[in-house]
Order: structure tokens, then sequence, then C-alpha cells
């Protein structure tokens, strides 16, 4: 045994990517979805308070790419309301229902399929993949946030939408495009890919402050400073250019972190349930 | 959590180890070697001096102190206009683990390490977008704190030079559901999986 104990601590260092599929001494839930909308399947997981009282209405978090980062909010979620630091929240992670997410085959495949549902235009006239935000738009507004109200004891007040990097744009088109009849009341945009098809929210902002539309939401963005000049670049002439347009509205806050981009992703959700939750 | 894991691996070291005999001579081999990332997106170099707490017959106990520096283009995502940066990083970790020999004469040999440091972030340059009309600097040094493994393999050529490759991965972002793949797969410098490659020399 002895022998082998090399190899052996070696193999379970790579193997580290094994997750664990459920928190443990919580209310979680899972269910799937095949969409109307978009025509994929999608599983929902749930983390109810650790009080979960039917009689009551919670507000609900809608966390995109839960595949990546649903374990991770409902760990710092379930902590934060057990020690009081938030008040009891719902969280809702959408995943792709058929791919493995600890794969590298799955990784690349979930990729793929998120670029399709997460933009609304392609980054470019040649790529193959995106802008098909609107269907899964349609599938959250029309499809899962019916579903989750029947279920759970949820309603229309502070109704959450958390994305990050192209998540986090997707939460910032939904702010932009549809405005006060927007479902959700507060936006956590991490590191959000505003330079995607070259900068095309920041034309849309420049839209609606043109047009003087209001903006009702509370916004809580964050940016890595390891995110390379581009990243932050942007991030920087989007703070200044919301100061600027003065919307009466809309309440924001931009943070910065030391964290590259796939780092900053827990710390930002962490923040935003801090933010927007917080005792 | 982990700080306080890291806390506890830092105490350990400092005060456990001088414990354990050590060998003549405080620093017993030292490794020069090139630092590339994954898909070749960084390349550097650094040297780490090792001191051996305890040899066995075929195994050695010891720590190192690895100092390297790495350049690396940026995440540039395609915009229109122009786009400047510059990327630079360095590191100085405290590594504690085991080397071993394997076969008859022990010519090859294989090292598992773990890893304490810090890390210090240089990115700056500009952005010149023409499609929303702006330009902006963006300067900023940034410092944090890591800790990993490294698992090396080498070829000993005699009783004083080898060769090594190694790989040094950040834990920093282990709990994401990819693991240990994740300083792998993402553009993101503080989860660096850096493969090393150079010689190993005993003093």
């Amino acid at each position: 045994m002895k022998k082998y104990s090399f190899g052996i601590i070696l193999l379970l260092m790579l193997g580290w990517g094994c997750e664990s599929t459920v928190l443990r001494n919580a209310q979680e839930e899972s269910f799937e979805m095949t969409s109307t909308n978009t025509g994929r399947n999608y599983r929902m997981d749930i983390l109810l308070p650790p009080d979960y009282d039917a009689s009551q209405t919670y507000p609900s978090v809608y966390l995109l790419d839960g595949h990546w980062h649903y374990l991770n909010v409902a760990a710092d979620a379930q902590q934060l309301m057990r020690n009081d630091r938030i008040r009891d929240v719902i969280i809702i992670g959408i995943a792709y229902a058929d791919f493995a997410t600890n794969t590298l085959g799955g990784f690349g495949e979930i990729s793929s399929l998120r670029i399709d549902d997460l933009t609304a235009q392609k980054n470019s006239d040649e790529a193959e993949r995106g802008g098909d935000a609107a269907n899964f738009r349609k599938f959250i507004v029309e499809e899962l946030i019916p579903e989750i109200d029947t279920r759970y004891s949820t309603g229309d007040a502070e109704r959450t939408l958390m994305g990050h990097s192209l998540g986090g744009y997707f939460g910032l088109w939904e702010m932009f495009n549809f405005t006060e009849n927007s479902p959700f009341d507060y936006i956590e945009s991490g590191s959000p890919a505003l330079w995607w098809a070259d900068g095309f929210l920041m034309d849309m902002e420049e839209q609606v402050a043109n047009a003087g539309s209001r903006l009702p939401f509370r916004l809580h963005t964050t940016m890595g400073t390891l995110e390379s000049v581009v990243w932050n670049a942007f991030f920087d002439e989007f703070e200044e250019r919301l100061g600027t347009n003065g919307y009466d509205d809309l309440t924001y806050i931009f943070e910065r972190y030391p964290r590259g981009h796939s780092a900053m992703a827990e710390t930002g959700f962490k923040e935003g349930l801090k933010y927007f939750f917080g005792n | 959590m982990r700080f306080l894991y890291i806390s506890i691996l830092a105490i350990l070291s400092v005060f456990l180890l001088p414990s354990v005999h050590a060998q003549n001579g405080f620093i017993n081999s030292l490794q020069v070697n090139y630092h590339t990332v994954t898909f070749d997106v960084t390349k550097g170099g650094g040297v780490k001096l090792n001191h051996w707490w305890k040899v066995k017959e075929k195994s050695r106990f010891q720590s190192g102190l690895q100092l390297s520096a790495m350049v690396q283009p940026g995440a540039s995502p395609n915009v229109s206009g122009d786009v400047s940066e510059f990327n630079a990083n360095g590191r100085l970790l405290l590594f504690t683990g085991w080397e071993r020999g394997f076969g008859e004469k022990q010519k090859w040999y294989g090292t598992l390490e773990g890893f304490v440091g810090v890390r210090a972030y240089y990115i700056g340059g500009s952005l010149n977008q023409t499609a929303n009309n702006f330009e902006r600097n963006f300067n900023k040094t940034t410092f944090r704190g890591d800790f990993g493994s490294r698992f090396g393999w080498g070829y000993r050529i005699n009783e004083r030079w080898g060769i090594d490759l190694g790989l040094t991965t950040s834990w920093l972002h282990i709990n994401h559901p990819l693991g240990f793949w994740t300083g792998l797969l993402f553009w993101s410098p503080d989860v660096l999986s850096v493969v090393e490659l150079g010689v190993n020399v005993r003093l």
C-alpha cells in the first residue's frame, strides 16, 4: 500500500472535480422542465429558507448558470440566512438538465448552450452561436416564474435576477430592454460582458436614456480588477454613463474586488445577496 | 474556512519543521524553471530553493521557497478600436512536501507538495473603443494570497543534475464544480495552473 501512496494521492488530487450535489442540512428540492420556447430541458435546484413557512411570502432569487453557481450561492445564502445576515429568500438555480457540470465534455456543451440562451445577439456576424435570449427570457417569465409561484410561497415583490459574465449581460439586457415592464425588481450583474457584440448594451443604455424611460430597479454589479483592461474599461465607462444620465428610479452600486473572472462570481453573488436582502 | 486551513499549515511549517532533523547546509537543492500556463497564454520563469528536512533511502521531506515572474496577454475580447494591454504577475510561494525516487537506481523521481504564498499582479493598458466612442485607461496592481499543490516528475542525469517537469495548481477556486480543472480551463490569473520545465540541481 505504501508503495502506491504517491500515486493514490495524485489521483485523488486530479479527481477533485467530483462535485457534491446537495448541501448538508438544507431544505432543497429540484425538478426539471422542458421549455416550449427554447425546446431545451432545464433543471431547477431550489433552496428554501431554513424555517420555510408556506403561509409567508418570500422573495425569489433566479440564478442563471445554476449548473456552475448554485452550490456556492446556496451554501452562502443558507449561511447568511442562518446567521440572520440576510432575510429569508428562496434561491432558484437554473441549470441545463442533460449535462454533467463536473466533466470537461459537459463544460463544453454548457458553454455553447449558455451563449445561445444568455445573449440577445451574436458576438459578431460570423459567430455560429448566440442570440436566443428572447426565447430564454420567455421561458423564465412565461413558464418558470408561474411554476415557481405555484409550487412555493413566492410573490411579485423583490423578485431578483442573478447572473455572472454572460449572465450579468442578460440581467442588464433585461433591465434596459423591458424597463418598467420587467417582472424583476433587483438585478445582480456580476462581471457583465458589456463588450459583447461590440458594446451593444451601451447602445441600449443610451437609447433608454434618450427615451427618458423609467428604470425601477436596484442594481448590484461587480467586476474583478484581474479581469483585463477591456472588461474593466467597459465597466468604468458604464458606471460613468449611468451616473451622467441620472435615472431617478434606479438605485445602483458598482463594486470592484481583487478577483479574476471565474473567482469573481461567488464573491459577487454573496455581496449581492447582502446588498438586496441584508438585515 | 480555507484560511483556517492555510493558517494551520503555515503555523505547522514554521514551528514543527525545524524540530525534524535537518541535513547539512540550508539549501540542499535548486530548481530553475521555465513557466508556462496551459494553452500557452503565460510565460515566465522561476527559481525554487529547497531545504531537506529529512532524508530516507528513497525519499526526502522538503520545504522550498519559490520566486517567479510571468507575463501574459490580456483576455481581450473582439471589440472595435484599439486595445493595448500588459499583464504580469509575480509569486512568492512556500512549498512543503515529499520527493521520492523510483526505479532500482532511483533515476526517476516524483514530488508532491502543497504551497501557500502571495501573488502580485499588474494589469495596465487602454481601450479606445470606436463603436461606443470612448477611451479608457486601466492600471491596477493587485495582491492576493494563494494556496495549492505542485506535482513534479523528473529524471536524474547524475548525482547533481536532474531535469524536472512540474504542474503548480492554485486551489483558490476549488469550490467550483470543475474543481482542480478550473485553473486549466479558465483565463483567470488568480486560479493559474502553471506548467514548469527546468533543471533540479543538488547542492
